[in-house]
């Protein structure tokens, strides 16, 4: 899968959590999940999980801390998807 | 022989310091507690007497208690042992993991939070901070101290166990640690109906307890909520045990 296309579906799975108005408006690669987008990290487990079944991978507790913007989720994702 | 593991070395002068002065501040705490609030736990012998028989085994220990009042940790510290076992085995004295905007947020309170033998995190906060403190609290656990947590992650904003919050700190640090053994204590004072600060002066509480050693087939993030889950299971039906009309 493009890199791409894994930053396009991370950007799906991840838009419904936003709740903070104007959120939706700062996705970028470079936004950061937690200080940019609002998502709190008892939420960000929720997006982990559905990113787990979207793509069929499985996150590890140290992956989890590591995550910080959206780039980072894409890497992440990629690197598994080899 | 295998060599139990040490504390680790941000926290060991934390602990020196808090175990020499323990002798001042864990009497008093128990006085101010018993007296000055009057606040009294009936049916914690039982208790008391499984926590000793656990101290006993030496397996690591994580104590899940509910969460309804800012000093719940005080109080289930209190139900688990006296203030003079405390003393003699210090390392039953469970460590705690404040949220900081609470119990850190001044000089002062960080100090004192500091001698209790806590370690503040921020609820929410940056997964890597997070996770260095958990971290520490896994340490703590192999090494043979008690850890607390709120599995919760907050006080009840129903005033019950909330089931399907979803926190999974308890989890990541249960399956982090081979063995770990999960006392799920249930405290709740006879007039507390929601959360609050403090529970009221002269307040009599109630107690249930069950030990776990929760087990999880599931991998990575999925393995640490299913373990909190059945932390969080476990509380409630111990809720329900005590409270059967709630």
């Amino acid at each position: 899968m493009q890199r791409s296309e894994v930053y396009e579906k991370v950007v799906k799975v991840l838009t419904p959590h936003l709740d903070e108005p104007g959120a939706a408006e700062k996705i970028a690669p470079g936004a950061h999940i937690i200080d940019d987008l609002g998502v709190n990290s008892a939420r960000l487990i929720d997006v982990v999980i559905e990113l787990e079944d979207a793509f069929g991978v499985a996150v590890g507790d140290d992956e989890l801390d590591a995550i910080a913007t959206i780039d980072d989720v894409v890497s992440l994702v990629a690197a598994k998807l080899g | 022989m295998q060599r139990t593991p040490s504390i680790p070395p941000a926290l060991r002068d934390q602990r020196i310091v808090a175990r020499l002065t323990a002798p001042l501040w864990l009497p008093a705490l128990a006085v101010f507690m018993r007296f000055g609030m009057g606040w009294r736990i009936d049916g914690a012998s039982a208790l008391r007497e499984r926590f000793r028989a656990l101290r006993g085994a030496g397996a690591p220990l994580l104590v899940c208690p509910n969460h309804l009042t800012m000093v719940d940790s005080a109080l289930v510290a209190s139900a688990l042992a006296p203030a003079r076992f405390y003393l003699r085995d210090f390392a039953a004295l469970p460590w705690n993991l404040p949220e900081r905007r609470h119990f850190a947020a001044r000089w002062w309170s960080r100090a004192l939070v500091w001698l209790l033998k806590c370690v503040p995190i921020e609820r929410g906060g940056s997964r890597a901070e997070i996770g260095d403190v958990l971290a520490k609290a896994g340490a703590l656990l192999a090494a043979g101290e008690v850890v607390l947590v709120f599995p919760e992650g907050r006080r009840s904003r129903s005033g019950r166990i909330e089931v399907d919050a979803n926190t999974w700190g308890v989890g990541r640090l249960v399956g982090a640690v081979p063995g770990c053994h999960v006392l799920c204590v249930y405290l709740r004072g006879r007039s507390q109906t929601a959360y609050g600060a403090l529970p009221r002066r002269g307040e009599r509480f109630r107690v249930a307890f069950e030990l776990l050693e929760p087990k999880s087939d599931a991998a990575g993030v999925r393995r640490a909520l299913d373990l909190s889950r059945q932390v969080l299971a476990s509380l409630a039906a111990l809720e329900a045990r005590l409270e059967p009309s709630a």
